[in-house]
């Protein structure tokens, strides 16, 4: 009997075998076209980003609190080096640093985070209880910004914290919403430059004047964008400063 | 409206068709985070399991898709129709698990309410291309939940078939908004072609099978609508109807099925009242019309189930002119009997 002249019901177990033959046979072909198709996906994949996140590692940190331009620890000689290395500090979750912490600008402080870094780039996340005065650590002088001329770079707008290695990939599209929540949420918005030539490839995104912009930045994020501005330097940290009404879409 | 209705119970055959498809899926989970990892070093487990989730259910929905009309096309595939209904479950299970995740990863633990984020979080960006992609798979999700809720018998009995069956034609639109959310979210993201090439193979099988199957059906049709008189039709030839089986005729734009059975010829509406599967491509077993979906039955002269259920089709009057059998365009009222037309004479056996 071939499967045309048997007839298939499937509340009988009685079974039919060449109907069962043939089902097992295209149940095979559909597992094979869906797995084939499942492959394609995967292998569309090339996006990701090259930053770490410490993810259950949590370090103790001393140094001195900055909180501008954008919240940093100063930190004497992490690992035995001779300069100052300087560490972006935001909070948990979606948050950047509480405003209230400004308080400890300028003081040497203690707190416990977990480490994000991403090129020359090292950010903290600083757990709930936040810095706490430590007499250890003594406060040195605050060094000043060094300003290197107006640059025009192109690249996309995300939140630091992510993109630095909390989310991979932490950019482009299907990050938008994300960046967007965490840049509100008062995460700093960061400059990912993709004609890195004569300017680092990380720039933290500021208003014409050095001030925070993270509203006027949120249309902007994770789209392609022409940005013109100054460049500053303040240790291993680089800023762009600029007016947001002269941001840009930038298309090839 | 009833509240009795016939369960497809569990059986060997559908506990063998779910294992086969959770086997399936959890090869293509795994398959899709290891071949993750090896191919790119950076890679996070995270996005790849967010993203294996998201293309299981997708792809899965595709498969959902193309099991309808394989089956039109080719009877052999009804096998594989018996119980769809599971995978449509899985579907959105695959589904919610990745929404959820994507909820607590991309909108959650921060200053607006995850829920309200993840439908107004992302501005427009300009054009189409630019619109939000994940309200689009909140709402498929959404949409796939109400099919999964409402996918026993127990709601197609509550429902009517025929609102059960509109409701469960929102799977294509549910389709159209994952394709949309697809394509303006991962697709604007990568540079690779691949993925649009996986979602272009997608969206043309489904298309072209169902085309297909279309096709076919009008042609069948075209080829069966003959002439007509006194409200009568010229449907076939009665040696063109096999014993135990039916010709499919189309009778005003209706479908009716004329079976040949133990008492002579009977017509009936060829709309399964289960799930509308096509009575006409089923069999005579035990005397009664079986449907070769999930092998409803019904008493070839009324219409009507066997006791003690109570399901019923339209029956259709039959006239024979000489070697033509002739069909009555307007079906009796629910459950009338309508004797069987004997036929003297030899039949071709031969299946049509
Ligand atoms: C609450 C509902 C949903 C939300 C919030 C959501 C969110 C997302 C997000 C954020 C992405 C991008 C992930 C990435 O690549 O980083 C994505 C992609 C995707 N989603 Fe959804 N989604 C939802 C519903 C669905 C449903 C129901 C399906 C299918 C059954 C689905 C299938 C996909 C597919 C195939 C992709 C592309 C692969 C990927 O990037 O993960 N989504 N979704
Ligand atoms: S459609 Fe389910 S038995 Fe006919």
């Amino acid at each position: 009997m071939n499967a045309d002249e048997e007839f298939y019901v499937g509340y009988l177990d009685r079974s039919a075998p060449a109907t069962s033959r043939f089902a097992r046979r295209t149940a095979l072909g559909l597992v094979a076209v869906a797995l084939g198709l499942g492959a394609l996906f995967a292998m569309s994949q090339s996006r990701w980003g090259s930053g770490s996140f410490e993810f259950g590692t949590v370090r103790t940190l001393t140094g001195v609190y900055r909180a501008g331009p954008v919240a940093h620890l100063e930190i004497a000689h992490p690992g035995g080096r001779s300069t100052a290395a300087r560490w972006l500090l935001v909070g948990e979750g979606k948050h950047g640093v509480p405003g209230a912490w400004a308080r400890f600008d300028g003081q040497a402080v203690a707190l416990e985070g977990t480490l994000i870094a991403r090129g020359a780039t090292t950010m903290v996340e600083v757990a709930g209880a936040g810095p706490r005065p430590d007499a250890g650590s003594a406060p040195t002088g605050a060094e000043a910004p060094r300003a290197h001329g107006r640059r025009t770079v192109v690249g996309e707008i995300v939140d630091s914290k992510c993109w630095l290695g909390v989310m991979n990939p932490g950019e482009l599209r299907t990050h938008r919403a994300c960046a967007t929540l965490c840049v509100r949420g008062g995460v700093p918005p960061l400059v990912a430059v993709w004609d890195a030539a004569d300017t680092p490839g990380q720039l933290l995104l500021l208003g014409a004047a050095g001030e925070p912009i993270h509203d006027r930045a949120l249309p902007w994020i994770a789209l392609p964008v022409e940005l013109e501005g100054e460049l500053w330097q303040l240790g291993e940290l680089w800023f762009l400063h600029l007016d947001p009404d002269g941001i840009r879409r930038w298309a090839p | 409206m009833a509240h009795t209705y016939r369960v497809v119970g569990w059986n060997r055959n559908k506990r063998r068709y779910d294992a086969f498809a959770a086997i399936g899926i959890a090869l293509f989970l795994v398959g899709f985070v290891v071949l993750g990892l090896v191919l790119d070093e950076r890679a996070s487990a995270d996005t790849l399991v967010l993203r294996a989730l998201g293309t299981a259910g997708f792809v899965l929905l595709h498969v959902v898709l193309a099991i309808g009309p394989l089956a039109r096309l080719d009877r052999r595939f009804l096998p594989l129709l018996y119980n769809r209904r599971h995978l449509g479950v899985m579907t959105f299970v695959l589904g919610l698990l990745h929404g959820v995740f994507a909820l607590a990863q991309y909108h959650a633990l921060g200053v607006v309410n995850p829920l309200v984020h993840v439908l107004a979080g992302e501005a427009p960006a300009g054009g189409l291309v630019g619109l939000p992609f994940q309200p689009f798979g909140v709402v498929a999700l959404v949409v796939l939940f109400l099919m999964a809720a409402t996918s026993h018998d127990f709601w197609l009995a509550n429902l009517g078939a025929l609102a059960w069956k509109r409701l469960h034609m929102a799977v294509y639109g549910a389709w159209a908004l994952l394709v949309a959310h697809v394509a303006l979210g991962y697709l604007q993201t990568e540079t690779s072609s691949l993925g649009a090439i996986a979602v272009g193979v997608g969206i043309v099988g489904v298309l072209g099978l169902h085309l297909a199957a279309g096709w076919r059906d009008r042609l069948l049709d075209r080829a069966s609508e003959g002439a007509r008189r006194d409200g009568f039709v010229d449907a076939c030839d009665a040696d063109e109807v096999p014993m135990d089986r039916a010709k499919i005729v189309a009778v005003g734009g209706e479908r009716v099925a004329i079976f040949r059975h133990a008492g002579g010829l009977s017509a009936l509406s060829n709309l399964c009242r289960h799930q509308g599967g096509p009575l006409g491509e089923g069999r005579i077993v035990d005397g009664c019309v079986t449907c070769p979906w999930h092998g409803y039955q019904y008493q070839p002269e009324d219409g009507t189930s066997p006791p003690p259920f109570h399901e019923r089709v339209e029956t259709h009057r039959l006239r024979l002119v000489g070697r033509r059998v002739w069909v009555e365009e307007r079906a009796q009222p629910l459950g009338t009997h309508v004797p069987a037309l004997a036929v003297a004479g030899e039949h071709r056996a031969e299946p049509t």
